[in-house]
């Protein structure tokens, strides 16, 4: 190479080399809009998300209820597709359906399932004060975070804490319904579905009325066949700049746990009483650094009182050594089925708090959240933590470790994990 | 949900309280004589922002930049009535379909994957680093007092609105506005309690809209934290039909 070519080579260097230097120093981004695109209204919309994930359970292998009847699984995987689809006709109709297809795997099993949660046709006025819907409809009419006492129709069993990644909990209810928005009231007639034990069909009515604004409040009004009217209200109201409040109740003809198995040769179910009644009272808050907090109470009468625990405690035991030493009749057995039903069907207690806490997003988008379940009546936990992650516009996960803290006839500690792991993706396409 | 979407709320805030529905009409009715007042001046801000009985709708395409990492853009669709709005998240489609509801200081979130419609608060921080307030903005006539700030230069204006409560998002707000209709805005400066500098807006392109001029571009800086920059993109503009019963959390639902 030349004297030439080397001066050459060394002030192009240079030149880059101080060229790219000024422009890390410059860090203000250009105009990425010079071709921008516009966002359109589309007649026909769909979108479809993956969601997958694996868990594995520590078994908790001293299960009151279960003298070894019941394999409890270890490993769980669960893969689903959930597919939305939006059509719009005649600015005025609308067509809505929601189906999800799954994969769950256990240790003992695999099966397949597809479900349509929601199918319905929408119709709302030009002012959109008016609207009716027919069809298949997921209802949300509690405002609640952890606890949804005003959802009154409820396919399945509704346990956003315990399960949140079970889309079966998003199924509606066939209905018809007709609402009237005028201001910041709004009114609405349901009519839906209603299967009796026999597995005929009749019908059940609600009437719903509320007010949006400052004070948030709704009111329900629920007949059910061959029953009196349950009740059930909600109110929220922003205190101040960064604290919520609300308050759920309901009053129900229909206990959540059944007694019939566990306390029926016992006088402590007052069957002529037939009213049981749930409350919440929770608040939030936000730091202004970001970070949140959550409280809530939960009163439910559904749950088993001092006594009634005591009784099925007592019988459960006496059902559970009659197993281990061979000498359990049928009645035994049944006994303990109900039990470990019981563990499903609703709060086992009567008095419950709940506290959450969550860090703000963090700039790679990272989030720590941290939540307990306490049975204030037997003292036994569920402690939730979370790490979540956003990793690119289609992509997010969630690694959670739940641990269940109790004594043996205590809540959590009947649960038949003693803690467990879970790793969740969600792809949105 | 993440940052980006937040810093829309930024804009949002920031665009639609600084520039949106400028309406040039309104401003060249304005004397500089009659420009003097501050809380004139205040209502020509307002006025911008589309506090009014007519609604309109537009689309926001953002694109925030940090240090030691990729940019990222997220889509917005915004219906506005008066003190009303509603923000529709349209990507990342992580985010999509989620709606943010807006009624005077009232917000509630509704979460299409459970269809769950939650009240949540101004400071509650959905989108990233930005508070909720910063999305829907605020009533500047109302929460704000203002003043003129004498200047050499004379063709701007500064104007500093203090808040008339502690628990505003700002405490403190200084706008430059050209000192000639129309009163185009020039740039914002955003302070917290503490007197700390929050955010900087500039105000970088004006598009007309039936007549009426609109910010169309925008640059956001952090300055708290560095090379932390968002360009906001308004476009779209539309006159829209709002029912009042769109902006109930009843409706938006099926929307």
């Amino acid at each position: 190479m030349s004297k030439n070519n080397l001066y050459f080579c060394c002030s192009l260097f240079c030149l880059s080399f101080f060229s790219l230097q000024s422009w890390a120093k410059s860090t203000i981004p250009d105009d990425p809009f010079t071709q921008s695109k516009k966002i359109t209204a589309k007649q026909f919309e769909h979108n479809t998300q993956l969601q997958t994930f694996v868990q594995n359970n520590k078994i908790n292998e001293e299960q009151s209820f279960n003298p070894g009847l019941v394999n409890f699984e270890q490993n769980k995987q669960l893969a689903v597709i959930d597919w939305q689809v939006k059509t719009q006709w005649q600015s005025n109709f609308q067509g809505r359906a929601r189906t999800i297809a799954q994969y769950q795997h256990t240790d003992s099993q695999s099966e397949t399932d597809t479900t349509v949660l929601e199918a319905y046709i929408n119709w709302t006025s030009d002012d959109y004060a008016w609207q009716w819907q027919l069809g298949r409809i997921k209802t949300q009419w509690s405002t609640g975070f952890n606890w949804n006492l005003t959802n009154l129709l409820k396919p399945h069993r509704d346990r956003p804490y315990i399960d949140l990644d079970d889309l079966n909990q998003q199924k509606g209810w066939d209905m018809a319904t007709i609402k009237f928005n005028q201001n910041n009231w709004f009114y609405q007639l349901v009519i839906a579905d209603y299967i009796t034990q026999a597995r005929n069909h009749k019908q059940q009515y609600i009437a719903r009325l509320g007010f949006q604004g400052s004070h948030d409040f709704s009111l329900l009004l629920h007949k059910q066949p061959n029953q009196n009217l349950n009740y059930a209200a909600n109110y929220n109201k922003l205190i101040t700049n960064d604290i919520t409040m609300r308050f759920e109740w309901s009053f129900l003809h229909q206990r959540e746990q059944q007694t019939k198995v566990l306390l029926d040769e016992t006088n402590l179910v007052q069957n002529d009483a037939k009213q049981w009644q749930k409350f919440l009272i929770g608040a939030g808050y936000t730091l202004d650094s970001g970070h949140n907090f959550r409280l809530e109470y939960l009163n439910t009468k559904h749950g088993f009182t001092r006594d009634e625990w005591s009784e099925i405690s007592t019988k459960s035991t006496t059902a559970y050594e009659n197993v281990i030493n061979n000498q359990a009749s049928e009645q035994d057995y049944n006994y303990l089925s109900a039990s470990l039903n019981s563990l499903s069907q609703g709060q086992l207690r009567q008095n419950y708090l709940y506290l959450m806490y969550a860090t703000p997003i963090s700039n790679a988008l990272w989030q720590y959240r941290q939540s307990m379940q306490f049975n204030l009546n037997d003292n036994s936990q569920l402690h939730r933590l979370e790490l979540l992650k956003s990793w690119n516009n289609h992509l997010t996960s969630r690694l959670q470790l739940e641990l269940f803290n109790g004594c043996s006839y205590c809540e959590y500690g009947l649960n038949p994990n003693q803690h467990s792991m879970r790793l969740v993706f969600n792809w949105a396409f | 949900m993440n940052k980006d979407l937040l810093k829309i709320a930024l804009y949002f805030v920031l665009s639609v309280s600084v520039n949106y529905a400028y309406s040039e009409q309104v401003n060249d009715d304005l004397s500089s004589e009659q420009n003097n007042s501050a809380s004139q001046l205040i209502q020509i801000i307002d006025s911008y922002r589309g506090l009014n009985s007519k609604g309109f709708s537009f689309d926001i395409t953002n694109v925030s930049y940090k240090e030691n990492r990729d940019s990222r853009t997220n889509q917005l669709s915004v219906d506005v009535k008066q003190d009303n709005s509603l923000v529709k998240f349209q990507s990342p489609a992580r985010q999509q379909g989620r709606i943010l509801l807006k009624k005077h200081s009232d917000m509630w979130l509704y979460i299409p994957g459970t269809r769950k419609v939650i009240r949540i608060s101004p400071a509650q921080r959905l989108l990233g680093e930005t508070s909720n307030a910063d999305v829907t903005g605020s009533n500047f006539s109302r929460d704000y007092t203002g003043e003129i700030i004498p200047k050499d230069n004379p063709e701007q204006i500064q104007l500093e609105l203090s808040a008339k409560k502690s628990n505003m998002s700002y405490q403190k707000i200084t706008f430059w506005l050209q000192n000639q209709a129309p009163f185009k805005p020039i740039k914002s400066e955003y302070y917290a309690r503490s007197g700390k500098l929050l955010k900087t807006a500039q105000y970088k392109a004006f598009k007309e809209f039936n007549g009426e001029l609109k910010v169309h571009k925008m640059l956001l800086s952090d300055p708290l934290i560095s090379g932390s920059y968002t360009w906001m993109l308004f476009d779209n503009y539309r006159s829209s039909e709002l029912p009042d019963a769109l902006f109930n959390k009843e409706a938006i639902v099926s929307l």
